[in-house]
Protein backbone atom coordinates (compact mmCIF):
# COMPACT_ATOMS: atom_id res chain seq x y z
CA UNK A 1 0.00 0.00 0.00
CA UNK A 2 1.20 3.50 -0.79
CA UNK A 3 1.74 5.01 2.68
CA UNK A 4 2.27 8.54 1.37
CA UNK A 5 -1.18 8.60 -0.18
CA UNK A 6 -2.65 7.19 3.02
CA UNK A 7 -1.13 9.97 5.15
CA UNK A 8 -2.39 12.68 2.79
CA UNK A 9 -5.85 11.08 2.53
CA UNK A 10 -6.03 10.69 6.30
CA UNK A 11 -5.17 14.35 6.94
CA UNK A 12 -7.72 15.47 4.35
CA UNK A 13 -10.41 13.20 5.84
CA UNK A 14 -9.81 14.34 9.43
CA UNK A 15 -9.86 17.97 8.27
CA UNK A 16 -13.10 17.26 6.36
CA UNK A 17 -14.68 15.68 9.43
CA UNK A 18 -13.74 18.44 11.80
CA UNK A 19 -14.17 21.45 9.52
CA UNK A 20 -16.42 20.89 6.53
CA UNK A 21 -18.82 17.98 7.00
CA UNK A 22 -20.78 19.65 9.85
CA UNK A 23 -22.35 21.63 6.98
CA UNK A 24 -24.41 18.55 6.04
CA UNK A 25 -25.23 17.61 9.64
CA UNK A 26 -28.76 16.43 10.33
CA UNK A 27 -29.91 17.21 13.88
CA UNK A 28 -26.32 17.63 14.98
CA UNK A 29 -25.16 14.38 13.36
CA UNK A 30 -22.47 14.79 10.70
CA UNK A 31 -21.02 11.87 8.73
CA UNK A 32 -17.43 10.72 9.19
CA UNK A 33 -15.26 10.35 6.10
CA UNK A 34 -12.29 9.00 8.10
CA UNK A 35 -14.31 5.89 8.93
CA UNK A 36 -14.96 5.25 5.24
CA UNK A 37 -11.26 5.67 4.49
CA UNK A 38 -10.32 3.14 7.18
CA UNK A 39 -12.94 0.68 5.91
CA UNK A 40 -11.59 1.14 2.37
CA UNK A 41 -8.06 0.35 3.60
CA UNK A 42 -9.32 -2.65 5.59
CA UNK A 43 -10.97 -4.04 2.44
CA UNK A 44 -7.78 -4.07 0.38
CA UNK A 45 -4.68 -3.85 2.60
CA UNK A 46 -2.96 -6.77 4.30
CA UNK A 47 -4.28 -7.54 7.78
CA UNK A 48 -1.47 -6.02 9.88
CA UNK A 49 -1.21 -2.98 7.63
CA UNK A 50 -4.98 -2.38 7.92
CA UNK A 51 -4.83 -2.59 11.74
CA UNK A 52 -1.88 -0.19 12.01
CA UNK A 53 -3.55 2.22 9.60
CA UNK A 54 -6.75 2.12 11.69
CA UNK A 55 -4.81 2.70 14.92
CA UNK A 56 -3.01 5.68 13.37
CA UNK A 57 -6.27 7.16 12.08
CA UNK A 58 -7.91 6.73 15.48
CA UNK A 59 -4.94 8.32 17.29
CA UNK A 60 -5.02 11.29 14.91
CA UNK A 61 -8.73 11.79 15.67
CA UNK A 62 -8.16 11.42 19.41
CA UNK A 63 -5.41 14.03 19.32
CA UNK A 64 -7.35 16.41 17.06
CA UNK A 65 -10.58 16.59 19.04
CA UNK A 66 -10.16 18.14 22.47
CA UNK A 67 -12.60 16.93 25.11
CA UNK A 68 -13.90 19.06 27.95
CA UNK A 69 -12.44 18.37 31.38
CA UNK A 70 -13.48 19.63 34.79
CA UNK A 71 -12.53 23.20 35.61
CA UNK A 72 -12.71 24.83 32.17
CA UNK A 73 -9.81 22.76 30.85
CA UNK A 74 -9.39 20.78 27.65
CA UNK A 75 -8.11 17.27 27.49
CA UNK A 76 -6.82 15.03 24.71
CA UNK A 77 -7.32 11.33 25.40
CA UNK A 78 -5.29 9.05 23.11
CA UNK A 79 -7.19 5.81 22.87
CA UNK A 80 -10.99 5.82 22.54
CA UNK A 81 -11.03 6.25 18.76
CA UNK A 82 -7.67 4.49 18.24
CA UNK A 83 -8.81 1.29 19.93
CA UNK A 84 -12.32 1.64 18.51
CA UNK A 85 -10.94 1.87 14.97
CA UNK A 86 -8.70 -1.16 15.56
CA UNK A 87 -11.70 -3.13 16.85
CA UNK A 88 -13.89 -1.99 13.97
CA UNK A 89 -11.19 -2.94 11.49
CA UNK A 90 -11.09 -6.45 12.95
CA UNK A 91 -14.80 -6.67 12.18
CA UNK A 92 -14.29 -5.48 8.59
CA UNK A 93 -11.41 -7.94 8.13
CA UNK A 94 -13.78 -10.74 9.12
CA UNK A 95 -16.46 -9.56 6.71
CA UNK A 96 -14.35 -8.51 3.74
CA UNK A 97 -14.29 -11.90 2.09
CA UNK A 98 -18.11 -11.89 1.95
CA UNK A 99 -18.55 -8.66 -0.04
CA UNK A 100 -17.74 -7.33 -3.50
CA UNK A 101 -14.84 -5.13 -2.50
CA UNK A 102 -14.75 -2.96 -5.61
CA UNK A 103 -18.36 -1.92 -5.06
CA UNK A 104 -18.94 1.48 -3.36
CA UNK A 105 -22.12 0.11 -1.77
CA UNK A 106 -20.01 -2.46 0.07
CA UNK A 107 -17.69 0.27 1.36
CA UNK A 108 -20.67 2.28 2.59
CA UNK A 109 -22.51 -0.68 4.08
CA UNK A 110 -19.44 -1.82 6.00
CA UNK A 111 -18.89 1.71 7.35
CA UNK A 112 -22.06 1.45 9.45
CA UNK A 113 -21.15 -1.73 11.42
CA UNK A 114 -17.58 -0.46 11.63
CA UNK A 115 -18.79 2.68 13.39
CA UNK A 116 -21.10 0.69 15.67
CA UNK A 117 -18.03 -1.32 16.78
CA UNK A 118 -16.08 1.94 17.21
CA UNK A 119 -18.93 3.33 19.32
CA UNK A 120 -18.92 0.30 21.63
CA UNK A 121 -15.22 0.68 22.40
CA UNK A 122 -15.40 4.50 22.54
CA UNK A 123 -18.28 4.45 25.04
CA UNK A 124 -16.67 1.71 27.12
CA UNK A 125 -13.43 3.67 27.50
CA UNK A 126 -15.23 6.91 28.31
CA UNK A 127 -17.43 5.06 30.82
CA UNK A 128 -14.30 3.77 32.58
CA UNK A 129 -12.80 7.25 32.45
CA UNK A 130 -16.00 8.55 34.09
CA UNK A 131 -14.76 7.12 37.42
CA UNK A 132 -12.02 9.77 37.38
CA UNK A 133 -13.38 12.92 39.05
CA UNK A 134 -11.53 15.27 36.65
CA UNK A 135 -13.00 13.67 33.52
CA UNK A 136 -16.26 14.89 32.02
CA UNK A 137 -17.83 12.15 29.92
CA UNK A 138 -18.96 13.49 26.53
CA UNK A 139 -22.59 12.52 27.11
CA UNK A 140 -22.89 14.05 30.60
CA UNK A 141 -26.35 15.56 30.99
CA UNK A 142 -27.89 12.80 28.87
CA UNK A 143 -27.95 9.08 29.60
CA UNK A 144 -25.61 6.62 27.93
CA UNK A 145 -28.45 4.97 26.01
CA UNK A 146 -29.43 8.28 24.39
CA UNK A 147 -25.79 8.80 23.42
CA UNK A 148 -25.63 5.28 21.99
CA UNK A 149 -28.79 5.82 19.91
CA UNK A 150 -27.40 9.17 18.75
CA UNK A 151 -24.23 7.39 17.63
CA UNK A 152 -26.23 4.66 15.90
CA UNK A 153 -27.82 7.41 13.81
CA UNK A 154 -24.33 8.75 13.16
CA UNK A 155 -23.19 5.28 12.01
CA UNK A 156 -26.14 4.92 9.64
CA UNK A 157 -25.69 8.43 8.21
CA UNK A 158 -21.95 7.83 7.78
CA UNK A 159 -22.75 4.55 6.02
CA UNK A 160 -24.96 6.37 3.53
CA UNK A 161 -22.33 9.05 3.04
CA UNK A 162 -19.73 6.28 2.77
CA UNK A 163 -21.34 4.96 -0.43
CA UNK A 164 -20.65 8.27 -2.19
CA UNK A 165 -17.26 8.74 -0.57
CA UNK A 166 -16.32 5.10 -1.19
CA UNK A 167 -17.12 5.62 -4.87
CA UNK A 168 -14.58 8.46 -4.92
CA UNK A 169 -12.00 6.33 -3.11
CA UNK A 170 -12.50 3.45 -5.54
CA UNK A 171 -11.73 5.87 -8.37
CA UNK A 172 -8.31 6.37 -6.82
CA UNK A 173 -7.78 2.64 -6.32
CA UNK A 174 -4.81 2.25 -8.75
CA UNK A 175 -2.87 5.00 -6.95
CA UNK A 176 -2.97 3.05 -3.67
CA UNK A 177 -0.97 0.16 -5.17
CA UNK A 178 -2.57 -2.50 -2.96
CA UNK A 179 -0.85 -5.88 -2.94
CA UNK A 180 -3.65 -8.12 -4.23
CA UNK A 181 -1.55 -11.23 -3.63
CA UNK A 182 -1.75 -10.72 0.12
CA UNK A 183 -5.56 -10.74 -0.03
CA UNK A 184 -5.62 -14.28 -1.38
CA UNK A 185 -3.41 -15.61 1.38
CA UNK B 1 -0.20 0.48 25.74
CA UNK B 2 -2.85 2.65 24.08
CA UNK B 3 -5.48 0.98 26.28
CA UNK B 4 -3.56 1.86 29.44
CA UNK B 5 -3.03 5.45 28.30
CA UNK B 6 -6.69 5.83 27.41
CA UNK B 7 -7.84 5.16 30.98
CA UNK B 8 -5.20 7.21 32.79
CA UNK B 9 -6.61 9.96 35.06
CA UNK B 10 -7.04 13.38 33.45
CA UNK B 11 -4.39 15.01 35.69
CA UNK B 12 -1.76 12.59 34.31
CA UNK B 13 -2.80 13.13 30.70
CA UNK B 14 -3.18 16.91 30.64
CA UNK B 15 0.54 17.85 30.99
CA UNK B 16 1.73 16.00 27.90
CA UNK B 17 -1.23 15.25 25.63
CA UNK B 18 -1.91 18.96 25.03
CA UNK B 19 1.52 19.40 23.45
CA UNK B 20 1.10 16.14 21.52
CA UNK B 21 -2.28 17.29 20.24
CA UNK B 22 -0.65 20.54 19.14
CA UNK B 23 2.02 18.74 17.15
CA UNK B 24 -0.35 16.25 15.57
CA UNK B 25 -2.87 18.96 14.75
CA UNK B 26 -0.28 21.22 13.11
CA UNK B 27 -0.63 19.80 9.56
CA UNK B 28 -4.42 20.01 9.96
CA UNK B 29 -4.39 23.77 10.58
CA UNK B 30 -4.05 24.99 6.95
CA UNK B 31 -6.45 22.31 5.70
CA UNK B 32 -8.94 23.07 8.44
CA UNK B 33 -8.60 26.77 7.74
CA UNK B 34 -9.48 26.32 4.06
CA UNK B 35 -12.31 23.87 4.69
CA UNK B 36 -13.81 26.06 7.40
CA UNK B 37 -13.83 28.92 4.87
CA UNK B 38 -15.74 26.67 2.48
CA UNK B 39 -18.17 25.63 5.24
CA UNK B 40 -18.88 29.23 6.25
CA UNK B 41 -19.40 30.13 2.59
CA UNK B 42 -21.80 27.21 2.12
CA UNK B 43 -23.73 28.10 5.25
CA UNK B 44 -24.11 31.76 4.36
CA UNK B 45 -27.47 33.01 3.11
CA UNK B 46 -27.89 32.93 -0.70
CA UNK B 47 -27.96 36.31 -2.38
CA UNK B 48 -31.37 37.57 -3.36
CA UNK B 49 -32.04 38.51 -6.97
CA UNK B 50 -33.58 41.98 -7.21
CA UNK B 51 -35.70 43.48 -10.00
CA UNK B 52 -34.84 46.75 -11.83
CA UNK B 53 -36.97 48.96 -9.55
CA UNK B 54 -35.28 47.59 -6.45
CA UNK B 55 -31.93 47.95 -8.20
CA UNK B 56 -32.63 51.66 -8.82
CA UNK B 57 -33.56 52.10 -5.21
CA UNK B 58 -30.39 50.30 -4.12
CA UNK B 59 -28.26 52.55 -6.34
CA UNK B 60 -29.88 55.62 -4.73
CA UNK B 61 -29.06 54.16 -1.35
CA UNK B 62 -25.49 53.53 -2.49
CA UNK B 63 -25.16 57.23 -3.39
CA UNK B 64 -26.66 58.26 -0.06
CA UNK B 65 -24.38 56.01 1.96
CA UNK B 66 -21.35 57.16 -0.03
CA UNK B 67 -22.11 60.71 1.08
CA UNK B 68 -22.53 59.46 4.63
CA UNK B 69 -19.22 57.62 4.35
CA UNK B 70 -17.48 60.74 3.15
CA UNK B 71 -18.89 62.74 6.07
CA UNK B 72 -17.90 59.99 8.50
CA UNK B 73 -14.34 60.00 7.15
CA UNK B 74 -14.14 63.73 7.76
CA UNK B 75 -15.31 63.15 11.30
CA UNK B 76 -12.77 60.36 11.78
CA UNK B 77 -10.01 62.70 10.64
CA UNK B 78 -11.09 65.29 13.18
CA UNK B 79 -11.34 62.70 15.94
CA UNK B 80 -7.88 61.35 15.09
CA UNK B 81 -6.48 64.84 15.56
CA UNK B 82 -8.15 64.98 18.96
CA UNK B 83 -6.84 61.52 19.83
CA UNK B 84 -3.31 62.50 18.93
CA UNK B 85 -3.61 65.43 21.30
CA UNK B 86 -4.91 63.22 24.09
CA UNK B 87 -2.22 60.58 23.57
CA UNK B 88 0.43 63.11 24.52
CA UNK B 89 -0.68 62.43 28.09
CA UNK B 90 -0.33 58.66 27.83
CA UNK B 91 2.79 58.47 29.93
CA UNK B 92 0.81 59.86 32.84
CA UNK B 93 -1.38 56.79 32.95
CA UNK B 94 -0.46 54.58 35.88
CA UNK B 95 -1.54 51.36 34.23
CA UNK B 96 0.14 51.97 30.91
CA UNK B 97 1.09 48.69 29.32
CA UNK B 98 -1.60 46.82 31.21
CA UNK B 99 -3.93 46.94 28.28
CA UNK B 100 -5.50 43.81 26.89
CA UNK B 101 -3.84 42.16 23.93
CA UNK B 102 -6.02 41.60 20.86
CA UNK B 103 -5.31 38.69 18.53
CA UNK B 104 -7.20 37.88 15.35
CA UNK B 105 -7.69 34.11 15.03
CA UNK B 106 -9.34 31.86 12.50
CA UNK B 107 -11.50 28.89 13.40
CA UNK B 108 -10.00 25.63 12.15
CA UNK B 109 -11.83 22.79 13.88
CA UNK B 110 -14.95 22.13 15.90
CA UNK B 111 -15.66 19.36 18.34
CA UNK B 112 -19.02 18.54 19.97
CA UNK B 113 -19.45 19.06 23.72
CA UNK B 114 -21.68 17.18 26.14
CA UNK B 115 -24.32 19.90 25.92
CA UNK B 116 -24.66 19.68 22.16
CA UNK B 117 -22.64 22.81 21.40
CA UNK B 118 -19.25 22.67 19.76
CA UNK B 119 -15.86 23.63 21.15
CA UNK B 120 -14.01 25.60 18.49
CA UNK B 121 -10.27 25.32 17.89
CA UNK B 122 -8.59 28.47 16.54
CA UNK B 123 -5.20 28.86 14.90
CA UNK B 124 -3.60 31.13 17.51
CA UNK B 125 -2.14 30.04 20.84
CA UNK B 126 0.41 30.97 23.51
CA UNK B 127 2.88 31.98 20.81
CA UNK B 128 0.60 34.90 19.95
CA UNK B 129 -0.12 35.80 23.56
CA UNK B 130 -3.46 33.99 23.86
CA UNK B 131 -4.21 33.28 27.51
CA UNK B 132 -6.82 31.08 29.21
CA UNK B 133 -9.99 33.06 29.88
CA UNK B 134 -9.45 35.37 26.89
CA UNK B 135 -12.74 36.44 25.37
CA UNK B 136 -13.69 35.73 21.75
CA UNK B 137 -15.32 38.67 20.01
CA UNK B 138 -17.09 38.57 16.65
CA UNK B 139 -18.22 41.43 14.43
CA UNK B 140 -16.73 44.18 16.60
CA UNK B 141 -18.83 43.83 19.73
CA UNK B 142 -20.51 40.43 19.94
CA UNK B 143 -19.09 38.20 22.67
CA UNK B 144 -19.33 34.58 21.53
CA UNK B 145 -17.11 32.58 23.88
CA UNK B 146 -13.95 32.32 25.90
CA UNK B 147 -10.65 30.42 25.75
CA UNK B 148 -10.34 27.30 27.87
CA UNK B 149 -7.29 26.33 29.94
CA UNK B 150 -4.60 24.31 28.21
CA UNK B 151 -3.76 26.81 25.47
CA UNK B 152 -1.21 25.34 23.06
CA UNK B 153 1.58 27.17 21.29
CA UNK B 154 -0.31 27.39 18.02
CA UNK B 155 -3.93 26.63 18.89
CA UNK B 156 -6.50 27.46 21.54
CA UNK B 157 -9.92 26.02 22.29
CA UNK B 158 -12.97 28.23 22.67
CA UNK B 159 -16.14 27.33 24.54
CA UNK B 160 -19.34 29.08 23.38
CA UNK B 161 -20.68 31.52 25.98
CA UNK B 162 -24.12 29.91 25.84
CA UNK B 163 -22.73 26.47 26.66
CA UNK B 164 -24.26 24.69 29.65
CA UNK B 165 -20.75 24.30 31.08
CA UNK B 166 -20.34 28.08 31.28
CA UNK B 167 -23.10 28.19 33.87
CA UNK B 168 -25.13 31.26 34.79
CA UNK B 169 -23.86 34.65 33.69
CA UNK B 170 -24.81 38.17 34.65
CA UNK B 171 -26.15 40.44 31.95
CA UNK B 172 -28.15 43.59 31.38
CA UNK B 173 -31.15 43.97 29.11
CA UNK B 174 -31.49 47.31 27.34
CA UNK B 175 -34.75 48.87 28.38
CA UNK B 176 -37.05 50.61 25.94
CA UNK B 177 -36.45 54.01 27.59
CA UNK B 178 -32.68 53.59 27.08
CA UNK B 179 -31.96 54.92 30.55
CA UNK B 180 -32.14 52.18 33.14
CA UNK B 181 -31.02 48.78 31.87
CA UNK B 182 -32.38 45.77 33.72
CA UNK B 183 -29.88 43.51 35.43
CA UNK B 184 -30.57 39.80 34.88
CA UNK B 185 -29.04 36.42 35.65
CA UNK B 186 -28.96 34.33 32.46
CA UNK B 187 -29.29 30.56 32.76
CA UNK B 188 -28.13 28.52 29.74
CA UNK B 189 -30.94 26.54 28.15
CA UNK B 190 -31.58 25.06 24.72
CA UNK B 191 -28.74 26.81 22.87
CA UNK B 192 -29.54 30.17 24.46
CA UNK B 193 -30.51 31.52 27.85
CA UNK B 194 -33.59 32.13 29.94
CA UNK B 195 -34.06 34.64 32.71
CA UNK B 196 -36.88 36.12 34.74
CA UNK B 197 -37.84 39.73 35.46
CA UNK B 198 -40.62 41.15 37.63
CA UNK B 199 -43.88 41.66 35.73
CA UNK B 200 -43.75 45.33 36.72
CA UNK B 201 -40.71 45.72 34.44
CA UNK B 202 -42.34 43.95 31.51
CA UNK B 203 -43.06 47.18 29.64
CA UNK B 204 -39.39 48.13 29.69
CA UNK B 205 -38.41 45.09 27.60
CA UNK B 206 -39.56 44.19 24.12
CA UNK B 207 -38.86 41.29 21.79
CA UNK B 208 -35.58 42.23 20.14
CA UNK B 209 -34.15 44.03 23.19
CA UNK B 210 -30.38 43.66 23.29
CA UNK B 211 -28.68 41.75 26.10
CA UNK B 212 -25.14 42.73 27.12
CA UNK B 213 -22.57 41.16 29.42
CA UNK B 214 -22.17 42.45 32.94
CA UNK B 215 -20.14 39.68 34.55
CA UNK B 216 -16.85 40.11 36.43
CA UNK B 217 -15.47 36.83 35.11
CA UNK B 218 -14.66 38.43 31.76
CA UNK B 219 -13.25 41.85 32.64
CA UNK B 220 -12.38 42.84 29.07
CA UNK B 221 -15.84 42.11 27.69
CA UNK B 222 -18.12 44.14 29.97
CA UNK B 223 -20.95 45.68 27.97
CA UNK B 224 -20.38 43.57 24.89
CA UNK B 225 -23.51 42.30 23.15
CA UNK B 226 -24.28 38.62 23.74
CA UNK B 227 -27.87 38.05 22.70
CA UNK B 228 -31.33 39.44 22.11
CA UNK B 229 -34.72 38.76 23.64
CA UNK B 230 -36.84 36.56 21.39
CA UNK B 231 -39.74 35.70 23.69
CA UNK B 232 -41.44 37.19 26.75
CA UNK B 233 -44.07 35.19 28.56
CA UNK B 234 -45.45 34.94 32.11
CA UNK B 235 -43.90 32.34 34.42
CA UNK B 236 -46.61 29.74 35.02
CA UNK B 237 -45.53 28.96 38.56
CA UNK B 238 -45.27 32.62 39.57
CA UNK B 239 -47.39 35.23 37.74
CA UNK B 240 -45.39 38.09 39.27
CA UNK B 241 -42.47 37.11 37.05
CA UNK B 242 -41.95 37.14 33.29
CA UNK B 243 -39.63 34.67 31.58
CA UNK B 244 -37.36 36.10 28.89
CA UNK B 245 -35.86 33.77 26.30
CA UNK B 246 -32.59 35.09 24.95
CA UNK B 247 -30.99 33.95 21.71
CA UNK B 248 -27.20 34.26 21.20
CA UNK B 249 -26.28 36.77 18.48
CA UNK B 250 -23.60 34.47 17.04
CA UNK B 251 -22.21 31.01 17.49
CA UNK B 252 -18.39 30.63 17.33
CA UNK B 253 -18.84 27.46 15.28
CA UNK B 254 -20.49 29.46 12.53
CA UNK B 255 -17.98 32.26 12.18
CA UNK B 256 -14.80 32.45 10.17
CA UNK B 257 -12.56 34.55 12.35
CA UNK B 258 -12.63 35.89 15.88
CA UNK B 259 -10.90 38.63 17.83
CA UNK B 260 -9.40 37.21 21.02
CA UNK B 261 -8.99 39.79 23.77
CA UNK B 262 -6.40 38.46 26.22
CA UNK B 263 -4.97 39.52 29.54
CA UNK B 264 -1.82 41.66 29.12
CA UNK B 265 1.57 40.01 29.55
CA UNK B 266 2.67 39.80 33.20
CA UNK B 267 5.96 41.58 32.54
CA UNK B 268 4.26 44.55 30.88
Amino acid sequence: MNLGIYVVALLVCVALDTSLLPVIAIKGVAPMSTATLVVFIALFAPRSMALWAALAAGLLLDLSLPAAAAGDRTLFVPGPYALGFAFGTQLVLLLRSMVFRRNPVAVGLLTAPFLVAVTLVWMTIWSVRGFDGDTVVPWEGRNALAEFLHRLGWAVYSGGFGIAFGWLLLFSWPAWRFDLGSLRR
Amino acid sequence: MVLVVSVLPARWLTPWTGRLGELVGLPLVPLGDGLTAVRIWLESEPREIVDSREADQLWKEVAYFRRELSAAREKIRALRDQLAAVQQFDELLIDEGRRPRAVVARTVRTTPTRSGEHLVVVNKGRGFGVTPGAVAIYNEDILVGYVLDGVGNTTATIRPLHSVETGRIRGIVSSTDQTAPIQVMLAPEGGGWTTAIPTAMKDRVTVGSMVRLSDDRWRWAQGYRIGRVIEIEPLESNPTLQTLTVEPLANPQEVRSLLLVCDPAEDA
